[in-house]
């Protein structure tokens, strides 16, 4: 969270948890924030919707607030207070919801092609708007108009700009004589239909050259531009002089989308989208709760999965007025407020912004996925984490695992719920009885003195088994959890015992051998240089 | 039997669908042939390297323990639906659950029935390998009672043919289509060798070897340094009536062939493709590394046959135009995407390729009160399913209230 | 080779070859190179290569294909159409575009040769006494010319 969000916080007082609202905050611009504010309007939810002129018809329960943008969000799922501004100043709403629903910025691709714009020479969003106008395409200069699309000869393309690509050449079609040229690498046909009306394409007389390294040279010549190339199936030169010479675009996130990511904690975000790329994230969630993202803002450009993307806030937002408890899920931590120093710790590390600040730090039990990175990083410890459903904690399981213990050698394992858990659960405990596994919510719970509490109980070795990088359904869980193994490795290195004997092992849900490797290892470690023999 | 919504198919899409379904307060029952749940997912191996590739396969097992925990969700299995009535209001169906063949209970997978099993693939082991399943369509008592080796050797008496299939009646507002996909049947392309050249697999047979470790490249004869994939078998292919891009399998070729390397690194492997399609963002940066490791020819080959030395023999046209004919140690089969047969449900649709609904439309079908989600709809990813099966749970769920608060009144 | 102008070439080319009987499929065509894969006569003539034929009909390089030798060794054996994800029916083009070239009278003089004796002996070669001599030795009856089988297919 950056830091005029934490300061206001303190300025200003933050909305709390408990201040549930069931108002949507719609961020549109085209027909897709149209299209969601009007599916939630129809599930009964009043919506704010930003974004659009001012001249456009909305339906009952949509209330549009013209020519305004989003400044800054803070709070939580069904509680957010958001800054927007337009030009008659800045004002505080309060939403219980945000949706992003901005559609994606084509930045078209002369620079990358060293081509200067010209009424020859036009993106591909210039075309389609002076078609869609009824505007003039260029003079043809001969009995042929030829017409010359680039597509992704610079930084791969997607299936949703060869769709658009093809509905021009579609309507360019309409003229007598169009001869079009599409200079591309890897076509991108993955998309409902899109081989269909490429072989269309095709068949109506399209010709396409795609070019595995050199694509054409751009000259200038007093006909225009020159594409000059070689054939990449025939080997040989070719040259063409089009009439018109459509360059393609790089689809990026809205400009707009900034108040959000800011919001979000980066420590999930890969890209300059709201959503991470992960199958953690399915749908329109986003990594802050009560925060959705459609199509584009997600990194979804296909306009098909617009739909089902409404489709989807609507019964996410249905889900979270519903509240059917999640038995997967840990009660959030609990903090104590004579321990609390207000030191911000948990504040900036939490991996779904689930804290806040008022007289102390609080924990919104919505946003909390229970990961525990926050009890275990704060300095005074006074978070603790509430084991789901009255199980006993860490330490306790660590030191009645042990207990129980039958092997003659004694592994401890944690194991993490969303990764290592369930492969074990595929090949069951029973891969050998030195094992004993401590289930935890994510790796990044492990601190060292869970490591070194295993090892005063009487553990052998230690592994710490979690999600591999990048999968780590809180970011960074599996990253704090390497770091605190290689911590312990080195402690047991002074200390003259094998460092190897406290490993970290990535896992997966359908990976069921990985653990299984791994105990055989370490048990083959301990025999080795355990000094116990 | 009563539930809000029955889920036909209960692989990712259907179990994203019961769950979705759990959070919206509703109660659904899965109906799955198979005798687990998971479906074509389940046999997939984690395509991470030194960090991970988001194929998203391990997603199944996050899902199953939602659905599991909602406790919303009734999932019958080895059960099949054989009648389907409408009535006001929502389906009637009729199902036929076929009893477990063998307890799990009391079976101590010692591989006795394996072994005495005289017909091949009828005794199945779960991905994981802790569960035994008979395979009905192959075991040859369900062909013609001809045999009971397996039910005669368990020395735990743990197997039970005998048994007849029970009948069950359920009436559910709602219905939703997620049979899922067949993979393309690379025997009726026999250029590329499936079946007739040995070296050939398909890459759902890889995968599957690949998540039980049950591959290495030392396979007795020397090892396996030279591997072929072969991309659109079965995809863009208007000859077959297969007008589509699979959209999957560039991705899983790639991602499968890095796996192959990072844990066999004296594996070389080589892409035959036409076009590869972006499975990730930033797709520039991913298609540069992969082609660090993989060797990417854009040509599909004419013929795969059995070489002078018994190892596959690729013939195609080369990037230094010209006819080449190289042998590789193993050719893998990227194959595509069909629809799952639907055909018990008639009037949903049918998109242009084949798939349930209509053209254009994502989560409905021609049918009230009838939702679709997953590949039955057209291909797509894991990540992809999962979206789509949100939606459609979403939508199933507005209906079901509709109905149902319409009906009361 | 000097550089092929596009702008010079007939775009409509194509669609003269597509309107023929069997050119149908050549627009279909997406270049996946299995046909010169499978070609036997690519293998020994380089010339001859499908998809290049292709591409040069579909560029509009009409003088190019119809005056060349190369489209006359097709040996019309079907292994471009079995392996065609496109159904292209390249054999098919090839007799369209043969056609054509025929109607722009580009025939190479070997073929007004064979339609030659076609005409006059109603096969490729004449059978003279040589053979029915030897068709006797093996037992075989002997075979009567009947040109007016020919005409009468025309």
């Amino acid at each position: 969270m950056r830091a005029s969000a934490i300061q206001s916080v303190f300025l200003h007082g933050a909305p709390r948890p408990q201040d549930q609202s069931k108002r949507v905050l719609v961020l549109g611009g085209d027909s897709t924030g149209l299209l969601v504010a009007e599916r939630l309007a129809d599930a009964g939810f009043p919506v704010l919707l930003l974004g659009h002129p001012g001249d456009i018809q909305v339906r009952d329960k949509v209330t549009l607030a013209a020519d305004t943008v989003l400044e800054e969000i803070q709070g939580f799922s069904g509680a957010f207070d958001v800054v927007i501004r337009n030009s008659s100043g800045r004002s505080v709403e309060r939403v219980g919801f945000v949706v992003a629903a901005q559609p994606g910025e084509a930045v078209p691709k002369f620079e990358e092609y060293r081509l200067a714009r010209s009424c020859r020479t036009v993106s591909l969003s210039e075309l389609e708007n002076t078609l869609l106008s009824g505007g003039q395409t260029p003079a043809r200069r001969g009995e042929w108009f030829h017409a010359a699309f680039l597509l992704g000869l610079s930084g791969e393309s997607e299936p949703v700009v060869f769709s658009r690509v093809l509905s021009v050449i579609e309507r360019l079609r309409q003229m007598e004589n169009v001869q079009s040229y599409v200079f591309t690498r890897n076509l991108k046909v993955a998309a409902d239909g899109l081989e269909r009306r490429f072989r269309e394409c095709r068949e109506s007389g399209t010709l396409f050259f795609k070019f595995d390294d050199a694509g054409p040279v751009f000259e200038t010549s007093a006909e225009g531009t020159v594409m000059i190339f070689k054939d990449p199936l025939l080997g040989l030169d070719v040259e063409l002089t089009p009439d018109l010479l459509v360059v393609d675009e790089h689809v990026n996130p809205a400009v707009s989308l900034k108040p959000l990511l800011d919001a979000t904690p980066l420590s999930l975000l890969s890209s300059p989208f709201l959503q991470p790329e992960s199958t953690r994230f399915s749908g329109v969630e986003t990594p802050r709760a009560g925060i959705f993202a459609v199509g584009p803002a997600r990194g979804m450009f296909d306009p098909a999965t617009i739909g089902v993307d409404a489709e989807s806030v609507a019964a996410a937002l249905e889900a979270s007025l519903r509240k059917v408890p999640d038995g997967t899920l840990p009660g959030p931590p609990a903090i104590d407020p004579s321990k609390c120093t207000m030191c911000l710790t948990c504040l900036r590390l939490c991996p779904h912004g689930a804290v806040t600040f008022g007289k102390t730090a609080e924990v919104d039990p919505v946003s909390c996925v229970g990961c525990g990175i926050c009890a275990v990083e704060c300095p005074m410890a006074a978070i603790s984490l509430a084991p789901p459903s009255g199980e006993p904690d860490i330490d306790s399981r660590i030191r009645e695992g042990l207990a129980a213990a039958s092997g003659s050698r004694k592994i401890v394992a944690f194991v993490c719920s969303r990764s290592a858990d369930q492969a074990l659960a595929a090949v069951g405990t029973g891969i050998s009885e030195n094992l004993i596994p401590v289930v935890v919510r994510c790796a990044g719970t492990i601190g060292v003195p869970h490591i070194l509490s295993a090892f005063g109980h009487g553990a052998d070795a230690v592994m710490a088994a979690g999600c591999f990088r990048g999968n780590c359904a809180s970011g960074y869980g599996t990253v704090l959890a390497e770091e605190r193994i290689s911590q312990v490795q080195e402690m047991l290195g002074d200390m003259g015992i094998d460092p190897d004997l406290v490993r970290f092992v990535p896992a997966a849900g359908n990976t069921p051998g990985a653990l299984s490797n791994a105990v055989r290892a370490m048990e083959e470690r301990i025999e080795g240089r355990s000094p116990k023999t | 039997m009563e539930t809000d919504a029955v889920i036909i198919g209960g692989g990712i899409a259907g179990i994203q669908c019961a769950t979705q379904l759990a959070k919206l307060d509703l109660q659904s029952v899965i109906v799955e042939k198979a005798p687990f749940l998971g479906g074509h997912v389940a046999h997939l191996a984690c395509k991470a390297t030194d960090r991970c590739r988001r194929c998203g396969a391990c997603a199944l097992e996050d899902v199953l323990r939602r659905m599991v925990s909602s406790g919303s969700v009734k999932p019958f299995v080895r059960t099949t639906v054989e009648r389907v009535d409408e009535r006001s209001g929502g389906f009637a169906l009729t199902l036929a659950r076929r009893p477990a063949r063998i307890f799990p209970d009391r079976c101590g997978q010692c591989g006795e029935c394996e072994r005495v099993c005289p017909a091949d693939g009828a005794i199945v082991r779960a991905p994981g390998g802790n569960e035994i399943f008979i395979d009905e369509d192959k075991c040859l008592f369900f062909k013609d009672g001809s045999c009971k080796a397996c039910m005669e050797a368990c020395p735990d008496l743990a197997i039970n043919l005998e048994e007849r299939p029970d009948t069950l009646s359920l009436n559910a507002s709602a219905m939703i289509v997620a049979t899922g996909f067949e993979p393309f049947d690379a025997e009726t392309k026999p250029r590329f060798g499936y079946g007739l050249v040995p070296g050939v697999v398909t890459a759902l047979e890889m995968d599957s070897m690949l998540r039980n470790d049950t591959w290495s490249p030392d396979n007795g004869e020397g090892a396996i340094q030279s591997v072929a994939f072969i991309q659109c078998v079965g995809s863009r292919d208007a000859g077959m009536g297969r007008n589509y891009c699979s959209r999957v399998c560039c991705g899983y070729a790639v991602r499968m062939a890095r796996l192959m390397k990072y844990r066999f690194p004296t594996v070389r492997p080589t892409m035959f493709y036409m076009d590869i399609q972006s499975f990730e963002r930033a797709f520039d940066k991913s298609l540069h590394e992969a082609s660090q490791e993989v060797r990417l020819i854009r040509s599909i080959p004419a013929e795969i046959r059995k070489g002078e030395d018994g190892r596959p023999e690729l013939i195609y046209h080369g990037p230094e135009d010209q006819r080449v004919k190289e042998s590789f140690d193993l050719v893998i089969l990227s194959i595509g995407i069909s629809p799952a047969s639907f055909d018990r449900f008639p009037g949903l649709g049918l998109t242009s390729d084949g798939f349930t609904g209509l053209d254009g439309e994502e989560v409905t079908t021609l049918k009230k009160g009838v939702f679709t989600a997953g590949c039955v709809q057209g291909p797509k990813s894991i990540g992809e399913t999962l979206s789509h099966a949100i939606a459609a749970a979403g939508r199933a769920a507005s209906y079901v209230r509709d109905t149902e608060s319409g009906g009361s009144q | 080779m000097s550089r092929i102008k596009l702008n010079d070439l007939d775009p409509s080319f194509k669609n003269r070859v597509a309107s023929q009987p069997g050119g149908e499929g050549i627009k279909a065509c997406f270049a996946c190179k299995a046909c010169t894969a499978a070609c036997p006569v690519e293998a020994v003539d380089k010339r001859y290569d499908p998809r290049k034929i292709i591409r040069m009909a579909l560029l509009g390089m009409q003088k190019e294909v119809l005056e060349s030798d190369f489209i006359w060794l097709c040996s019309s054996c079907y292994g471009c159409h079995e392996v065609c994800p496109q159904n292209v029916r390249f054999t098919e083009v090839m007799f369209a575009i043969k056609n054509l070239a025929v109607a722009e009278a580009c025939v190479p003089p070997g073929l007004m040769i064979q339609k030659d004796l076609l005409k006059r002996h109603g096969r490729l070669y004449e059978v003279t006494e040589f053979e029915n001599e030897k068709r006797e030795k093996q037992g075989l009856p002997p075979i009567a010319e009947h040109p007016e089988d020919y005409d009468a297919l025309l």
